[in-house]
This record gives C-alpha cells, structure tokens and sequence, in this order.
C-alpha cells in the first residue's frame, strides 16, 4: 500500500465506510511513520466528533417560529386583496375616462372607423391628460379676467384723453398752444396703445383655444 | 419526494396552521443545528433560524416537488447563515462564539478535543466549513449536501477531503496527536 492508497483509506474510513484490508493498513502503518500521524489524528478527530452532541432546541421556539409564520400569512393575505381592489378601481376608473372620452367624439364622427381610438388622432405634441383640463379652464378664465381689466383701464384712459380738449374749448379756457387736430390724434395714439393689451390677449386666448381642440379639426376637414 | 411531504405543503400553502407547526418541528432541530454550528451562537442562531423559516414558508409555492424538502431548507439555511456572517464580519464583535456553544458535559480531555476541532473547524475557509459540519456534525449525506449547495457531488467530496485534512494538520499543530514510539504502533483498526 502507498501513502497514496493510505490518504484514499484514511478518508473512506472517516466516511463511516468499513475498512476491507486490515492487514494491508497495518503493515503501511508500521512502515510509514508520517502517515501513522495521520491515523492517529484521523483516530482523535473521529473520537472528538462522537462527542460532539445534538444541539437541544429552546423551548417554545417552534411556537414563536409557527406565530411568525402565520402572522407572515395572514399579513400576505391582506396585501394580495388590498392590490385586487386597488386593481379593481383602477380598472373601473380606467373605464371611466375611456367612456367619457371616447364616447362623445364616437358619435360625432360616424364616418371614423370604431376601432380607431381618438388619441391616436391627435397631433404628438397636444397634451391630452386628464389633469389638462382644470388648467385648461383656469387660464380661459384669467386671459378673460385680463382682458376685461385691461378694457376697463383703456376705457378711463380714453375718457380722459377725450375729456381734455373738451375742457380746452370751452370759454373761461385758456388758449391753448396745440391744435385740437393734433389732441384727437393723440388720443386715438393712446387708445391704440390702450387697447394693445386686449388684442394681445384676445389674441392668445384665440391661440390657446385653436390649440386645444385639435381632435375635431381632422374631423371637420374630412367633413369640408 | 414523499407523498407526505408534498401533502404537507400542500396544507401549508392553504394556510393550516396545524400543517405549519407540524412542518416546522420536522425541520426545527436540522435548521437550528446548522445555524449554531455555523455561526457560533445561540441567539444569532434563533433569529436566523425563524429567518429561514419566513422564508421558506414565503417562498414554499416555489419548491420543486420532484426534490426532497430537506435539502432545499437546508439551502435557505446556508444561504442565510451566510448572509448574517458576511454582515457580521462588518462589525466589530467581542462575543467568543466557541465558548457559546460548548455544552456542561464537555470536562477535561474530551472537552479540550472538542474545543481543539472546532477551533480547527472555525479557521477553515466556509465552503470547507460547510461541507464539514453538514457532514460530520449534522449528519447530511453528501447527495443532500450537494442538493443544498447546488454543486456537484464530486465538488463536495473534494471539499470535505481537504477540510479534513486541514483539520488533522491543526490537531497534530495543537499537540492534540501524541507522538508514538515506533514500536507502539497500532496492532488493532478499529473500523
């Protein structure tokens, strides 16, 4: 037997495999001093592994572990059915817009194909989101609320510039150095002026609106 | 796989508390066995193993039923013991884990052996280790250590052979081997 021979012995036998030629091993043993080290240690290591003993479970644990385990249970339960009706309403909300927004256009349009949904038909850069509308609104309302305003300061800016040469004609006036020609032309200078405001917001709330209705522009150029 | 087993998961998927503790006290003492012997202390062993536990119990839809369970329970125990020593080894630990585990019956001689081959077992690198205490201190065969390790049967045996033989070398450094006169060879193997 070699060492070799000895080294594949030495680990069958620590296996737990039984040993077939004792005789062989016992003779390689009193000839090789090195590997004789080996069995012994092999012999204590064996030894000390028999002594190490089956670690006791703490009491109760299998308790603590099963209300773990079932409270992990119950607590996945919960979440599977919270995301159901999460999906479920999102669905139904999803529903919702598609009704409201598909719905009307659908039967304004008989001409268009029912499988062709109306998002498609508006131009990339729109923006057709829900959330679109309320600012949609909001600013409709201030450009008017501007424009209104606006019309009312050249309104009284007018009245004033008219109420000059007025005042000027009458008797007790001095005379004054400027022509009455030159005063209307000044006036109507400043009610341009006034009124430009107006018409930059009347011309913006135009734009504004020819913007967001792009979706019935295809249809009535079809309809032309 | 057993039928049983498979029944039993079965029940424990449907939510049996019943099939649940009797899962667990089936594999209580392997898993709690391996994560003391792994990480050297009682109390990281407890929370590892209900660790290992939530986990299987979370992931048990996904068990092959044509394996065995042990094995696979006992992969999501190494895994975890291994997770829990490489966040361990990140902060600094005065606990001396070998002392946590010696048990009151160990005295004298016999206790020094122990304590000597698992200081041996403790330096080995972990692949070693593992295979090491599966082995010899949980009584795994090596197909169950290769199912868990998810390596060849082969690799195992490699790994094991050489953790042996680190281990005799450190018994033999430690003075655990007495030297023996030539004439004082054995004339019986025990088998």
């Amino acid at each position: 037997m070699s060492c070799s021979d000895f080294q594949h012995l030495l680990q069958c036998h620590l296996d737990g495999e039984s040993i077939a030629d004792r005789a062989a091993l016992e003779a390689h043993l009193s000839a090789c001093s090195a590997c004789r080290v080996h069995w012994r240690a092999a012999s204590q290591l064996a030894t000390g592994l028999r002594l190490i003993r089956p670690l006791p479970v703490p009491p109760e644990f299998s308790g603590r572990i099963v209300a773990g385990v079932l409270a992990q249970q119950r607590a996945a339960r919960r979440l599977r059915q919270g995301l159901a009706i999460v999906g479920a309403m999102a669905a139904a909300i999803l529903v919702t817009i598609l009704l409201i927004r598909v719905w009307p256009r659908a039967g304004d349009t008989p001409t268009r194909p029912v499988d062709s949904p109306v998002v498609q038909e508006a131009p990339p850069s729109v923006k057709e989101t829900p959330g679109d509308a309320p600012s949609l609104r909001e600013s409709i309302t201030q450009v008017a609320q501007l424009t209104l305003r606006k019309a009312d300061d050249t309104v009284g800016e007018a009245r004033s510039l008219l109420a000059r040469p007025l005042a000027n004609d009458g008797p007790s006036a001095p005379m004054h150095s400027t022509p009455p020609t030159q005063t209307l032309r000044e006036a109507g200078s400043g009610i341009t002026a006034g009124l430009e405001p107006v018409a930059d917001s009347a011309k913006r709330a135009w734009n504004l609106f020819l913007r967001e209705i792009p979706s019935v522009r295809p249809a009535d150029k079809r309809g032309a | 796989v057993s039928v049983d087993e498979a029944a039993l998961v079965r029940r424990c998927l449907r939510g049996d508390a019943q099939a649940v503790r009797a899962l667990v006290e089936q594999f209580q003492t392997d898993v709690f066995g391996l994560c003391v012997r792994l990480l050297r202390h009682r109390q990281d062993a407890e929370d590892v193993s209900q660790e290992v536990f939530l986990r299987v119990f979370r992931s048990l839809r996904r068990w092959d039923v044509t394996r065995p369970l042990k094995p696979w329970i006992m992969g999501i125990t190494v895994n975890r013991c291994r997770t829990h020593l490489s966040q361990r080894a990140r902060r600094p630990e005065s606990v001396d884990y070998l002392a946590d585990i010696a048990t009151a019956a160990e005295e004298g001689d016999a206790a020094e052996l122990v304590r000597e081959i698992r200081l041996a077992v403790a330096g080995l690198r972990p692949e070693y280790r593992i295979a090491f205490v599966m082995f010899h201190e949980q009584g795994e065969r090596y197909e169950e250590i290769a199912l868990a390790l998810a390596r060849p049967v082969g690799t195992i045996k490699t790994w094991l052979h050489r953790a042996r033989l680190e281990v005799l070398e450190r018994l033999r450094q430690r003075g655990m081997v007495r030297d023996e006169e030539p004439s004082q060879v054995p004339k019986r193997i025990d088998a």
